[in-house]
């Protein structure tokens, strides 16, 4: 036998089998690679056997994806080395196995900026960011994982490693589009194609300084005027805020929080935006000409302008993104009280473009009514047309009710030219939505795709299709 | 009621200390400066007092004004009292009152506070970066006031006859104590969290008042400094301890757990 151990200890293997999802997985072994090449030496027995093999982070995927469907489970948590950090060139190289949050605190002790920022940052890998391509609030300004990505060591099914470099060109004809940049096949492939075990990303010079704030407002439609306003003024040639974040609390998103919240969330308020604004020690983007600035946006907005909190402290603003954490996490605990009776939560993760928000919002509320469902939780990054709704099922007849009213909702999301998966991915719990976003003739090239690097199935399988 | 609250500035809880180039300073590249947090719950029980002498009807009159002493980044944490909603503030500017033992500062204080009108002061019950409790308590003597340390909430405000009940934690008790003003407070947390500033709050800030008192050298050195720092050690390190909290069966699979996925010894 080879020089990796498994283990096989079944009490040990059930604290690995599912994610933030609940899904129930199931495994016959656990291997904890601590190198590249015993992860390709780990890949190759399992290929030859054809043993199912899932790559692991930290399991904070909320699709299943992380939840190993049989086979050998690869945790990739002691492959934790920071290989280099590179001042001049702003780049980092590293392993997938550390903590989102430490990997980013390290580049910030060093003055530099990485900015993926998954809500889940904390109890997210680095290497788990990359293979689902992570966004979070300040993907409002910064994009998503994948623009990061410069480059990749990944290892293939076939126990092959590969290093593949984004091209630094803005012109190129060579090939298929989706391929001439190979690194983008393998950013949020859910595990499917290879895994990866060393990443080279792109940094970004310490933002100054920034200022968090909390606005409320006295009804949904009138905060999502505000956002889409907010949208526009970007548009502009010199726009008055540029914020970095714009999330969503609905009023029972508000609900959630007010029991610890350290500021007063008005009784009036029926929706907030958190936001974050960075400025620089230069007066026209200096902190008051922005205050200022805010402070006229918010005023023609309907803001509750004597309620709108400002934190320009490191631990108010902390705080707050603690508070936008709390939502979904105090979620996810409440759902998984209705598990055994076959309820739990639904999230919704389907995004649009900024323009048809209200359209959606509307139809989603519409839809809601009709069927008689509780209100579902309304949160997250609507900056970026991508409200979360998180419903809590009690049972298995009230999921299903709940089921068949967010099927309808991303069939429209699609006529609106949105997504249905713009951050969690599609795991195992979203494949049936496959076939709403794409026609059969693209899933199967993308099932050939799998089927060319990885001809047994042996990588997560029963992620995505 | 006229209430004044004595600020400090402290680096943030979060800063990294550096020793300095000369083994009695700490090198102030990089540092974060607030308001001493202790002194943060105090302006936050002054503006307490004040919403609720608004709204008792007998006396509406009340003002918060913060008093400060310190080098010129200490304005910084003056405005962020002043967004919180303080009415107005005082000022002794000075670069070298950085190092000023408590002794000095209170002295420099309590002279300014002579010539000030109050009912109620109020502090933070210590410096957290000096450890110190004593200035608002040289303070009071000084200014021959009754004073109350370590004051978690207040109970009663009797704004009409002058008095103010305190609820002070002694060793697994409480103490209720009144006193007649004018006195002098200092403030631990109680169940209070400092406001966030508003929008509103910092623009109006802005156009408040911060009266600037400048000293001479002579005045300062008159009082004479009773300490002087030698030199600072930074702390031992120590590992990360975790405590997990809950019910002894909840604990145990949280340890077994932890044990499992986060030291991954078993
Ligand atoms: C409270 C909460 C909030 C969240 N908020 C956000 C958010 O704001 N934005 C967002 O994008 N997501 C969010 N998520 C989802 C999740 O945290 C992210 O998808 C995260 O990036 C997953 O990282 P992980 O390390 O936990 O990976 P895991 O959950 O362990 O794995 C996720 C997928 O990546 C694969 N994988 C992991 N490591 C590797 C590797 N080295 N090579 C190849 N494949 C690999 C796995 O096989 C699996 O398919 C949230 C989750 C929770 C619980």
């Amino acid at each position: 036998m080879s020089g990796f151990s498994l283990i096989t200890d079944q009490d040990i293997i059930k604290g690995f089998c599912t994610d933030s999802s609940n899904y129930p997985g199931h495994a016959e072994a656990l291997i904890r690679p601590k190198s590249t090449a015993e992860v390709s030496e780990i890949l190759k027995e399992a290929n030859s056997k054809k043993i199912p093999v899932t790559a692991i982070g930290n399991r904070s995927s909320l699709t299943g994806s992380a939840a190993a469907e049989g086979g050998w489970i690869l945790d990739t948590s002691q492959m934790t080395k920071i290989i280099e950090i590179n001042q001049g060139e702003k780049f980092a190289l590293a392993e997938p196995g550390m903590m989102l949050s430490d990997f980013k605190k390290t580049i910030l002790d060093e003055g530099l900026f990485y900015a993926p920022d998954p809500t889940s940052e904390k109890e997210c890998f680095f290497g788990g960011s990359i293979a689902t391509n992570a966004s979070g609030s300040r993907t409002f300004k910064y994009g998503s994982t994948k623009k990061y990505v410069r480059a990749l060591e990944v290892v293939l099914a076939s126990g092959e490693i590969l290093n593949i470099r984004r091209l630094n060109i803005e012109k190129n004809t060579f090939g298929y589009l989706p391929f001439q940049n190979m690194v983008d096949i393998f950013v949020g492939s859910e595990g499917t194609l290879g895994i990866i075990t060393k990443a080279e990303v792109e940094l970004l010079v310490k933002p100054e300084n920034f200022f968090g704030g909390m606005a409320f407002f006295k009804t949904l439609s009138e905060c999502l005027d505000f956002v889409v306003n907010v949208r526009k003024n970007l548009i502009n040639q010199t726009p008055t805020i540029t914020p970095r974040a714009v999330e969503l609390f609905d009023h029972l998103g508000l609900d959630i929080i007010r029991p610890d919240s350290p500021f007063k969330i008005p009784a009036n308020a029926k929706a907030a935006i958190f936001f974050e604004q960075e400025y620089t020690s230069d007066s026209n983007n200096g902190c008051e000409a922005l205050l200022n600035n805010w402070l006229s946006f918010l005023e023609s907005n309907k803001a509750l302008v004597d309620d709108t909190i400002i934190a320009e402290q490191a631990k108010q603003q902390e705080e707050l993104r603690r508070l936008r954490h709390k939502v979904p996490s105090s979620l996810f605990e409440e759902g998984g009280k209705y598990t055994k009776e076959g309820g739990g939560k639904i999230s919704t993760d389907w995004s649009v473009p900024i323009n048809r928000i209200h359209e959606i919002i509307d139809f989603a509320k519409k839809l809601k009514e009709e069927a008689r469902i509780e209100d579902p939780v309304i949160y997250g990054h609507i900056g970026n047309g991508h409200p979360h709704y998180n419903f809590i099922s009690k049972n298995a007849e009230q999921k299903k009710q709940i089921l068949e009213v967010v099927h309808k909702t991303c069939k429209r999301v699609i006529t609106l030219g949105g997504t249905i998966a713009a951050e969690h991915g599609i795991g195992k719990i979203k494949k049936d939505f496959m076939k709403y976003q794409y026609p059969e003739s693209i899933i199967k090239s993308m099932k050939s795709l799998k089927q060319s690097l990885d001809p047994n199935n042996i990588l997560a399988p029963g992620n995505i299709f | 009621m006229n209430i004044i609250v004595i600020i400090r500035q402290t680096p943030d809880t979060e800063t990294k200390i550096k020793i300095g180039s000369q083994p009695n300073k700490i090198d102030p590249t990089g540092i974060t400066w607030i308001i001493n947090p202790y002194d943060e719950f105090a302006i936050e029980k002054a503006l307490k007092i004040k919403e609720q002498i608004g709204t008792d009807g007998v006396e509406t009159h009340c003002s918060v004004s913060l008093l400060a002493c310190g080098p010129q980044r200490t304005e910084e944490s003056i405005r962020q009292g002043l967004a919180m909603g303080a009415d107005r503030a005082v000022f002794i500017k000075d670069d070298s009152l950085e190092y000023a033992d408590p002794y000095v500062i209170s002295k420099l204080l309590a002279s300014e506070l002579k010539n000030m009108q109050y009912d109620l002061l109020l502090s933070g019950k210590k410096l957290i970066d000096i450890e110190s409790s004593q200035i608002p308590i040289f303070i009071a003597e000084e200014l021959g006031l009754t004073h109350v340390s370590f004051v978690m909430k207040f109970t009663g405000i009797d704004a009409a006859n002058k008095k103010i009940t305190c609820d002070r934690e002694a060793e697994g008790s409480h103490e209720i104590i009144e006193v007649s003003l004018p006195a002098l407070i200092t403030c631990d947390r109680g169940e209070d969290f400092p406001r966030y500033a508003s929008i509103t709050g910092i623009m109006k800030a802005k156009k408040k008042e911060i009266k600037e008192i400048t000293v001479s050298k002579e005045e300062i050195e008159k009082f004479g400094q009773r300490t002087e720092i030698v030199s600072f050690d930074l702390p031992l390190s120590r590992k990360e301890a975790k405590i997990f909290e809950g019910e002894i069966p909840e604990k145990v699979s949280a340890l077994v757990k932890a044990l499992r996925e986060e030291a991954k010894v078993i």
